[in-house]
């Protein structure tokens, strides 16, 4: 069984050193074992494990190479690593609301953070915010009033862009709040702009500095909040969330509804 | 020694019982059809399961085990890379080296495709996607082949848009037809028809509503359309049609072809 051969290549941690080093250069065997620090009639084992499953062929300078399917096999290994560092996470939660091509990403996200304390997780979520200089752009079901407080202190330039689903959720006097009522009176959409799209069973935000992420759960088919939320603060997991906002984003804007309060 | 947070699941799911059981859970969702499909026992059953459900790719719920999300994502993507290692006849032989990361994380797409090699089998590919499109052609072709002057031009004139990209490296024999029908080498405008040149082009693809073909390049760095990857599942489509846009994208537009 090809599939097999394949996933045993994979399942150690000295062939995928292997795989790892051939990455950046040729190798010859020698070199590869002093860099493992194994012997050489050690390391044959896993070279032919690696030629067998066609992972590795040899140059006509005697090297050694990764094959065409090594090289996109590794390039999968980030969301591999997510998912074992956060199996955990995900057998309560799951990709409900991700679009495929972007679940198929999602070792992208392999440098964030999870923040399993809900408590925690929201005075991180505030400082999310308040930290953000330049802008903040979000799809959410949830969102606390305040955050338009925070809005107003930002200077002139910043940018606020947050999509509400028909399922959003929001408290008693959202909609009457002061403060967001002031926004939408006296900011242009250049500088404010909400609207109301298709369900949305997730939450998902980035600034200038970082990203914000919490999956569905997967008995509710949306967010739970207790289970846990992803901080990034690299260019990757910023521009994989920015990518899913702008999905909520593009959907089409459904007009004349009202977001339920509670 | 490097530590691999991923290679414990690799080395729970290459175990044949748990990669059997991971694998029929993902195409028929129950344990009673997983003892059919699979002959297996039902202690080694448990067993597998029991293992699977340490990483959390199974769960159980009332009883009964479930294939949880991780599971499933986790059998996708292992599926797309097993069409690479299957057809390693054509991948070993050709190169991705165009081809974005975002795009090649994204290999479960293939899961679903075949690799066809001949000239005629591939270029009569090309002719049935086109003859059978209803929306719309998207091509990219450092040769393009003569045999799709007449189809596609049909298309044009019954209303589907298509979009050609060359590249500096293209090759245009005056003889060819796809040149004399779509007017390649005059500046005659058609909103229906947008044509675009960039750099350098290796891969050559051909993307149409119903389906899509896919031809890398060689691991010499040439162009090969003798040999393809074909597939006309939702997520293979949309690839290639990321593709072509990451490239056409690269693109820009001119009034005609000098032949």
């Amino acid at each position: 069984m090809q599939d097999i051969d394949l996933l045993s290549a994979l399942a150690s941690e000295p062939r995928l050193e292997i795989l790892q080093m051939l990455k950046d250069s040729n190798l010859k065997s020698a070199q590869i074992a002093k860099e493992l620090s194994i012997s050489l009639q050690a390391l044959t084992r896993h070279i032919d494990k690696l030629i067998d499953s066609k992972m590795i062929e040899k140059t006509t300078d005697g090297r050694f190479q990764l094959s065409s399917i090594a090289k996109v096999s590794l390039i999968q290994m980030p969301f591999f690593e997510f998912l074992s560092k956060n199996h955990k996470y995900f057998s309560t939660h799951d990709f409900t609301g991700i679009p495929p091509h972007l679940v198929a990403r999602i070792g992208e996200l392999v440098e964030c953070k999870m923040e399993p304390d809900f408590m925690k997780s929201i005075q991180l979520a505030k400082e999310f915010c308040n930290n953000a200089k330049k802008f903040l752009y979000g799809v959410t079901c949830t969102l606390p009033m305040e955050i338009f407080d925070m809005f107003l202190e930002k200077d002139n330039s910043f940018q606020w862009k947050n999509a509400y689903g028909t399922n959003t959720i929001i408290a008693k006097g959202f909609s009457e709040y002061p403060a967001r009522k002031k926004c939408i009176k006296t900011f242009s959409k250049e500088r404010f702009h909400e609207k109301i799209v298709k369900n949305i069973p997730i939450v998902c935000a980035i600034t200038e500095n970082g990203s914000q992420l919490l999956f569905a759960n997967k008995e509710l088919g949306q967010v739970d909040g207790v289970g846990g939320v992803f901080f990034g603060s690299d260019e990757k997991s910023i521009q994989w969330c920015r990518e899913l906002i702008d999905y909520y984003w593009s959907a089409p804007e459904i007009k004349g509804f009202s977001l339920k309060e509670q | 020694m490097k530590w691999f947070p991923y290679q414990q699941l690799f080395d729970v799911i290459k175990n044949k019982n748990n990669f059997l059981v991971l694998k029929n859970f993902q195409e028929y969702g129950n344990l009673s059809k997983i003892f059919k499909e699979t002959e297996m026992n039902e202690v080694d059953v448990k067993t597998s399961l029991k293992s699977l459900e340490k990483l959390s790719l199974v769960k159980k719920e009332a009883d009964v085990f479930i294939l949880t999300g991780i599971g499933e994502q986790v059998m996708k993507k292992t599926k797309g890379i097993s069409f690479l290692s299957s057809n390693n006849n054509y991948f070993l032989n050709h190169t991705f080296e165009e081809i974005s990361n975002s795009l090649l994380q994204r290999i479960e797409a293939f899961s679903n495709c075949s690799t066809i090699n001949g000239l005629w089998p591939v270029s009569t590919r090309f002719v049935d996607m086109v003859k059978n499109t209803s929306e719309y052609v998207k091509c990219i072709f450092t040769e393009p082949p003569f045999i799709l002057a007449e189809p596609l031009h049909e298309k044009i004139q019954s209303g589907i848009k298509l979009k050609i990209l060359f590249g500096q490296n293209s090759k245009l024999p005056d003889c060819n037809e796809l040149v004399e029908k779509l007017e390649l080498n005059k500046p005659k405008q058609n909103p229906l028809f947008e044509k675009r040149i960039c750099e350098n082009i290796v891969t050559n693809v051909v993307v149409t509503d119903n389906g899509a073909c896919l031809m890398l390049g060689s691991k010499n760095h040439e162009t090969d359309m003798v040999n393809a990857v074909v597939g006309n599942d939702a997520n293979f489509i949309r690839w290639c049609n990321d593709f072509f846009d990451f490239k056409w994208n690269q693109g820009e537009s001119f009034a005609r072809l000098r032949v």
